[in-house]
C-alpha cells in the first residue's frame, strides 16, 4: 500500500526525516505517532505528495505520491479552519468531488456521492447546517465524509481528535472504527484510545521512524514521548539495528 | 424626489452615475462577499490605493507622448492587477511577509500616482476626484466600460464559484483535488482589482473600497451561506448607490461621501443585533 526507502527530507539545513524505511501492507491500518516537530506531518505532506523528498524514494499505492493523489482522502484537522466561513457540510463535502467539476455546479451523481459520504458518517441529517454552527466532533466528521467522497483507497489523517473532548470523540472512533474494514487508514495521532480502535500497528515518527506492534508497552510509550529517553531509544535501535532506521519491538 | 427623477432624465451625468451604480452593485456585492469572507480586504485596500499609481501613469505618458487610448481607467486597471499579482504571488511564494508587502505597494502606488501627476504637462488633473470621487467626471464611455467589466467579472464567478469557494475554504485540499489553487486566488485578486476599478471614477479609490466591504461584512453578520450573502449584499449596494445618489442630491453634499457614510451606519447598526449563531 505505502512504502518508503531511505527518504529524507529537509526544509532548510537540518534533516526533519533521516533515512526512513517503512513498508505498509495491503489491509493494514496504521497511527503515526511521535513528539511535536518530529516530523509526522512532514511525512503526511511527504505522502500526499505537498513536498518532494529531498533524497530517496516514497511510493504510495504503488506510485508516486502525485500519481496516487487521486485515490487517497486527506482529513485535515477541523480546528484548522475559519469557523467564520461561510458554508454547509454538504458543500464541503461536495470538495471531494472537485476532480469532477469543470464549470458551474456539481452534478446530481456528485450529490448523491456526497450524501452517501455524509451517511456514512452518520451527518445526512445535518447536510444543510452551516458548518460553524457543528460541534468540533461533527466537523470532524464532515471533513471525515468529504474524504470518503474521493472514493480513496487509502484515508490519511491528521489528528483527528486533536482539541475534541471525550464525550463527542467516542462517535469519532466509532466511525473510524468501522471505516478501518472498509479501507486502509492511516493516521496521525497522540491520542492512545484511536491508537487501540483504529491502528494495527504503530509507526513512531521522530526524524527517524521506528515501527511498533500493539499492543504498545508502558515502557514503549514512555520511550516515544520523553525527551531524555528519546534520545536513548534512539540510540538503543541505532544500535541494536546496525544503524538501520526501522525497528520491531516486542 | 421629483426633483432627482427629472434630474436623471434631463442630465446625463446624474444618469450615467445611476446607471454605473446600479451596474456596479452586482459586482461589488459578488466580489466583496468573497473578499470578506476569505478575510482579504487589507489586500483590497492595497490594490484599491496603487491604483492611483496606475492612474498618474497614465496622465503622464498619455500626455507627455501623446497617447489617446491610454486613458486613466486603463492605467488605473493595469496597476491594480499588477499589484494583484504581486501581493497574490507573495502571498503564495514568497518568505517575505505578506503585510509588509501589502503597505509597501500601498504607499508606493500612491506616492508614484503623485509624483507622475507632478510631472504631467499642461493641467493638472484633479487628484481628489480619484481618492474622493466625483460624479460629475462620469461620461458615457465609463458606463459603458463598468458594464462591460462588471459582466465579465459576474460570468467568471458563475463559471468558477463552487471552485472559488473551495479554494477560499481550504486552499490545500482543493490543490489535492487537481484544482490550481494559486491560480484561483490570483483570480479572486483580478477580480478583485478590476472591481474596484469599476467604481474609481464615481465614488473615488477611498470609497470603492469602503463600498466592496462594508455591503458584504453587513451581510456575512445575518447569514452563513455564501450565495445568501452575496445576495443581500447585491441588494444593499443597489440601495446605498440608488437612494445615496438622490438624498445627496436632494441634500446637495457629495455623493461618495454620503453613499460610504450610509453603508457604515448600516454596518454598525448591525452590530446593535446578534449576530445570527455562529
Amino acid at each position: 500500500m505505502a512504502s518508503a526507502h531511505d527518504l529524507c527530507f529537509r526544509y532548510q539545513k537540518p534533516l526533519v526525516l533521516e533515512n526512513v524505511n517503512f513498508q505498509i501492507h495491503d489491509g493494514e491500518s496504521l497511527c503515526v505517532i511521535g513528539p511535536n516537530g518530529g516530523g509526522k506531518s512532514t511525512l503526511l505532506k511527504l505522502m500526499l505528495g505537498l513536498l518532494e523528498p529531498t533524497q530517496g524514494e516514497l511510493n504510495i499505492l504503488g506510485k508516486a505520491p502525485l500519481k496516487a493523489r487521486p485515490e487517497v482522502g486527506y482529513v485535515p484537522q477541523a480546528m484548522r479552519f475559519d469557523p467564520l466561513y461561510p458554508i454547509s457540510a454538504l458543500d464541503i463535502v461536495l470538495m471531494g468531488r472537485l476532480d469532477q467539476l469543470k464549470v458551474g455546479h456539481y452534478s446530481r451523481a456528485c450529490r448523491e456521492v456526497a450524501m452517501t459520504a455524509l451517511e456514512e458518517v452518520s451527518l445526512a441529517d445535518l447536510a444543510k447546517r452551516p458548518f460553524s454552527d457543528l460541534s468540533g466532533g461533527q466537523r470532524q466528521r464532515v471533513l471525515i465524509a468529504r474524504a470518503l467522497a474521493c472514493a480513496p483507497k487509502l484515508l490519511l489523517l491528521d489528528e483527528p481528535t486533536a482539541n475534541i473532548d471525550l464525550s463527542i470523540e467516542e462517535k469519532l472512533l466509532d466511525t473510524l472504527a468501522q471505516l478501518k474494514e472498509k479501507i486502509a487508514i492511516l493516521l496521525v495521532t497522540h491520542d492512545l484510545d484511536l491508537i487501540a480502535a483504529v491502528g494495527d500497528s504503530v509507526l513512531c515518527v521522530n526524524r527517524r521512524v521506528h515501527r511498533h506492534t500493539l499492543p504498545l508497552s508502558g515502557e514503549v510509550i514512555k520511550e516515544i514521548y520523553s525527551g531524555a529517553q528519546r534520545i536513548e531509544h534512539d540510540r538503543q535501535t541505532r544500535h541494536s539495528q546496525g544503524d538501520h532506521s526501522a525497528c520491531q519491538h516486542d | 424626489m421629483t426633483e432627482f427623477i427629472e434630474a436623471v432624465q434631463t442630465i446625463p451625468l446624474i444618469r450615467y452615475s445611476l446607471l454605473a451604480g446600479i451596474v456596479s452593485a452586482f459586482t461589488f456585492g459578488t466580489v466583496g462577499s468573497f473578499v470578506v469572507t476569505r478575510r482579504i480586504s487589507y489586500i483590497a485596500a492595497a490594490i484599491a490605493h496603487s491604483m492611483l499609481g496606475g492612474i498618474g501613469a497614465a496622465f503622464y505618458f498619455g500626455r507627455s507622448y501623446d497617447i489617446a487610448w491610454l486613458t486613466p481607467m486603463l492605467g488605473g486597471l493595469i496597476a491594480a492587477l499588477l499589484s494583484a499579482a504581486i501581493i497574490g504571488w507573495v502571498s503564495l511564494k514568497a518568505s517575505e511577509r505578506e503585510d509588509t508587502i501589502i503597505s509597501a505597494i500601498w504607499a508606493f502606488g500612491m506616492a508614484a500616482g503623485i509624483l507622475f501627476i507632478h510631472y504631467t504637462p499642461g493641467q493638472k488633473p484633479n487628484l481628489e476626484s480619484y481618492i474622493f470621487g466625483n460624479i460629475l467626471v462620469t461620461s458615457g464611455s465609463d458606463v459603458t466600460a463598468t458594464f462591460a467589466l462588471g459582466l465579465l467579472v459576474l460570468i467568471l464567478v458563475a463559471l468558477f464559484y463552487h471552485k472559488l469557494v473551495a479554494v477560499c475554504f481550504d486552499e490545500e485540499f482543493a490543490r489535492l483535488r487537481g484544482i490550481n489553487s494559486g491560480a484561483y486566488f490570483l483570480l479572486i485578486l483580478a477580480l478583485t482589482a478590476i472591481s474596484m476599478v469599476l467604481m474609481v471614477r464615481v465614488a473615488g479609490i477611498i470609497l470603492s473600497l469602503a463600498l466592496l466591504i462594508l455591503p458584504a461584512a453587513t451581510a456575512s453578520r445575518f447569514s452563513r451561506q455564501l450565495w445568501v450573502i452575496i445576495l443581500v449584499s447585491i441588494t444593499l449596494t443597489l440601495i446605498y448607490n440608488t437612494c445615496g445618489l438622490a438624498m445627496s442630491f436632494q441634500l446637495n453634499v457629495p455623493t461618495g461621501p454620503f453613499i460610504v457614510l450610509c453603508a457604515a451606519a448600516v454596518y454598525g447598526i448591525s452590530f446593535l443585533i446578534k449576530r445570527k449563531r455562529a
